[in-house]
């Protein structure tokens, strides 16, 4: 049995909206170009020249009372010991109740096989010049020119048709010590990842300094992804 | 300098369209018209005399093709249907679509042996599982059933239309209504094409015989009719995200409401005016019975397709105002 329990804590005052974490974990997770593992809100409001511009990251919150977890028929979505919410393609039927079930619309459906913006990509950008995506994965001996292998050793490298994907916190990296990559990407270090049960984590320290916020708590999910301070504070 | 205002704009991309389409409708609404047959053949079987004995087989066999063809539309929906076997090998306590999954498997299986017992009762096959025994053990299955039909999308709580009591009742009042109307529907029919049973006995005194069902039906009408109302109460008066999405739902599928509304209101009639016939001894025309019964499987049906598919109008979405 694990004793950690992950968490991450994104630092609002700190967050400067440029969306490197979604590149990243794109670029990390091969997530097709249509889905959002790592995502954001942005609200723009205000009567010129008072507006605001309101940026807040999302991603799976990987809820303690995860509903897409109670719900799976199949037990393909489930609470790893470390607190992850993951999913296992092998038992997954592709019912989507998971994702009916979660308040955050945060898992992504594989209506079609992946990738196929790619796989319609036969014309270089610049002909004689370039090489076609289809030419770059050949070259490379990947299924796709952007391919990560590290994805695929704990969870399928690109997910198959018919299946439900998300966020699993970057498990592969934690498997091997390392930090999620949209942590790693953030260039304000916005994102604090860690353990909560360790009391000197960076997570457990800025929830201890800083009255952190949840998404949509009347839900009652208990997410393990939190928020402290604001924009301008 | 624009000194025009912003309403609050809000970008937050998740996957669009409909989750669960119409073959859910579809299931649910043959689902509950399997569990309405089956008790209905059931009752039948046990309390009404010989004469029905032809409508309690019509519905037996009823029961079991509706609720086969019902998961056949929902397995064909399944993204991955190979791995289906899954529910079988794993343990999903939690998940009432597990529970669901055994519910309708056991039903379908029961419910073909007892449709097997009435059509052929002198068959030696299958001696031991008499209709009696298996149709005792199959009434439990079949209001549990009918009940997962509600409970299935009442407990999935970010869909607000879903996530109430008024889900899983009218649930229940669907499978009553549309049971009995299917069943007396297609048994009108085969008795057109093949002719009524030496059984059956005299029109005028069969059908006074049915005036109970006429009259469960008509209560159970009305009792959708108040659940509807509850239901549009509920969400009209509640949170604004509750508003929201009534808002959207009457927004989309206000005619299909307004329709399936009328049509319930007009088989409610058609009730009363059976009932008020029956007491001065008379019956309601066959197309009139006809009619109610198109009319109660009509609005039914829309109801659930309207439930399965407005609930997923305004999906759940996080916001500024959702941090707390």
């Amino acid at each position: 049995m694990s004793d950690k329990r992950y968490a991450m804590v994104i630092d609002l005052h700190r967050c400067v909206g440029c969306a490197a974490c979604d590149i990243a974990c794109k670029s990390e997770n091969n997530v097709p170009v249509e889905f959002h593992w790592s995502n954001h809100i942005i609200e723009t409001s205000g009567t010129f020249p008072d507006t605001r511009y309101n940026y807040i990251p999302t991603l799976c919150n990987h809820c303690e009372n995860a509903p897409c977890v109670t719900n799976c028929p199949t037990t393909a979505m489930h609470k790893s010991e470390d607190g992850l919410t993951l999913h296992d393609p092998d038992k997954c039927i592709g019912c989507r109740l998971c994702q009916l079930s979660c308040p955050y619309g945060v898992i992504w459906f594989n209506k079609e096989d992946p990738h196929q913006n790619f796989m319609r990509d036969s014309e270089p950008a610049i002909p004689g010049g370039t090489s076609t995506g289809q030419e770059v994965a050949q070259a490379a001996d990947a299924p796709i020119p952007y391919y990560n292998p590290a994805r695929a050793t704990t969870y399928q490298g690109i997910r198959d048709r018919g299946m439900v994907e998300k966020c699993t916190f970057c498990d592969h990296r934690l498997a091997v010590g390392e930090d999620p990559a949209c942590v790693v990407a953030c260039p304000a270090d916005a994102r604090i990842f860690g353990d909560l049960n360790d009391l000197e984590s960076p997570p457990s320290k800025a929830l201890a300094k800083y009255t952190p916020r949840v998404l949509q708590r009347d839900q009652g999910t208990k997410p393990h992804v939190f928020y402290i301070r604001n924009f301008n504070k | 300098m624009d000194t025009s205002s912003f309403s609050e704009t809000q970008f937050y991309e998740i996957q669009p369209g409909i989750i669960w389409d119409a073959r859910v409708a579809w299931d649910l609404s043959l689902g509950g018209l399997g569990v309405g047959a089956f008790l209905l053949a059931f009752l039948l079987w046990c309390l009404a005399d010989r004469r029905y004995r032809p409508l309690a087989q019509t519905a037996a066999v009823i029961a079991p093709v509706a609720v086969a063809i019902g998961l056949t539309l929902l397995f064909s929906k399944l993204g991955y249907k190979f791995h289906v076997y899954q529910m079988g090998l794993n343990f999903a306590p939690t998940s009432i679509m597990w529970w669901g999954a055994l519910l309708q498997g056991a039903f379908v299986g029961l419910s073909a042996i007892f449709a097997f017992r009435l059509l052929l009762p002198n068959v030696s096959l299958l001696d031991w599982l008499s209709a009696r025994r298996v149709g005792w053990v199959a009434v439990p299955l079949a209001v549990l059933t009918g009940l997962y039909h509600g409970v299935l999308l009442a407990v999935i709580s970010s869909h607000p239309l879903w996530a109430t009591g008024q889900m899983v009742i009218a649930s229940v009042l669907l499978f009553m209504i549309t049971g009995s109307a299917g069943a007396l529907l297609v048994h009108m029919i085969r008795t057109a094409l093949l002719g009524a049973r030496s059984e059956e006995g005299s029109l005028k005194d069969y059908w006074a015989g049915l005036r109970p069902l006429v009259l469960v039906m008509l209560v159970s009408t009305a009792l959708l009719l108040v659940t509807l109302l509850a239901w549009w109460m509920d969400l009209r008066f509640g949170p604004t995200r509750d508003q929201e999405v009534i808002t959207a739902v009457l927004a989309t599928y206000g005619s299909l409401i307004t329709l399936a509304i009328t049509a319930l209101v007009g088989a409610l009639a058609l009730c009363v005016a059976a009932l008020l016939a029956g007491l001065r001894g008379r019956s309601l025309p066959a197309f009139a019975t006809a009619i109610l019964c198109v009319l109660m499987l009509g609005g039914g049906f829309a109801i659930r397709y309207v439930a399965v598919l407005g609930g997923q109008l305004s999906p759940p979405v996080s916001t500024l105002a959702t941090l707390s």
